[in-house]
């Protein structure tokens, strides 16, 4: 059932993007397909920005890429994470819970 | 790189061109839109309409064109200069370990440099010293010699008279004090004249102002 969208927060297009290559290796548009399927179109994120996070993510060395046959004889820029991108993953989702956790403390008090 | 399934590694050069890295951000972005239409077409949209969509969807495309390829030169850049690095210090490495299992070599290598080094510096203070020694005043540096042309005649440095030189230094702004001389071997002078045979004194005339202008 598709949810209705969210604006995405500020910032966690990296986070995300870096936790889809967790998963698997894949181009812009398969990135940008698996963050709407896993979020069942919640997760809105720009395809304009989608791929200047890339590249961003790319020159910081917290992902490669490599051009690549697709199945269907395409060629595509396939993306990958590096140690450098599991590392800066991991950090930044404890990140995030700490700060969410934090943030509904102060939310939640009566 | 463990490959996603079905495949195959397309091939790579390692240093691109800012035109190549313009194509290739140029396909990545095309690719992405051919892929995006043909869902939408899928959908249901006839092929011109699932065009229209997909890049109204994408966002600002020309924009994201520019800051991609902006991003990676400067990744190509740094990368470049992180190889050029490495290789250099793998150079550097590589010649130390040479020179010190030959120390024969080395040492007379190592002699022949400091004598070389050495007499150069040695040569070149000296000339310095005589040649090219600085003049000694104070702020040699903005002293500066004037001449009066004469551009009818075609002469660069002509005489200057002292009606002229005076009013140089009442309308001069550029400069912060003038002063002149006038000295010519066998001109300027005085004769002796007395007992014995009259004797040639060479001078020269100043005009006030001349040692401050030197400030010394």
């Amino acid at each position: 059932m598709p949810r209705r969208p969210l604006g995405l927060l500020q910032g966690t297009v990296d986070v995300l993007i870096l936790r889809t290559l967790a998963w698997d290796s894949m181009h812009g548009y398969g990135i940008s397909r698996w963050i709407n399927d896993r979020s069942e179109g919640a997760l809105a994120v720009e395809d304009a920005a989608l791929y200047q996070a890339l590249h961003r993510l790319e020159r910081k060395g917290l992902v490669d890429s490599e051009w690549r046959i697709s199945e269907k004889n395409h060629r595509a820029k396939y993306y990958r994470l590096t140690p450098a991108g599991q590392r800066q993953l991991r950090a930044e989702v404890a990140e995030l819970r700490q700060y969410m956790s934090v943030l509904f403390q102060v939310l939640d008090h009566a | 790189m463990t490959r996603p399934r079905g495949t195959r590694r397309a091939f790579r050069f390692p240093w691109r061109t800012t035109r190549q890295v313009a194509e290739e951000v140029d396909a990545e972005l095309a690719f992405h839109l051919e892929r995006r239409t043909e869902e939408l077409m899928a959908a249901g949209l006839a092929p011109d309409d699932a065009r229209r969509e997909a890049a109204a969807r994408f966002g600002d495309l020309e924009f994201t064109r520019r800051y991609c390829r902006g991003e990676d030169v400067r990744r190509e850049r740094e990368s470049r200069h992180m190889t050029m690095l490495h290789e250099l210090r793998q150079d550097l490495g590589y010649a130390l370990r040479t020179l010190r299992s030959a120390p024969g070599f080395t040492l007379v290598a190592l002699l022949t440099l400091a004598l070389g080094i050495g007499a150069n510096t040695a040569i070149f203070s000296v000339v310095r010293g005589v040649l090219l020694r600085p003049l000694p005043f104070p702020a040699a540096e903005r002293v500066v010699r004037i001449w009066h042309a004469n551009r009818s005649a075609d002469v660069a440095r002509s005489q200057l008279s002292e009606p002229d030189f005076l009013e140089w230094r009442a309308a001069s702004t550029r400069f912060a004090s003038l002063g002149a001389y006038w000295y010519a071997p066998g001109g300027s002078g005085a004769d002796l004249t007395g007992l014995g045979n009259p004797e040639r004194l060479e001078g020269a005339y100043f005009a006030p102002g001349f040692f401050e202008t030197l400030r010394v």
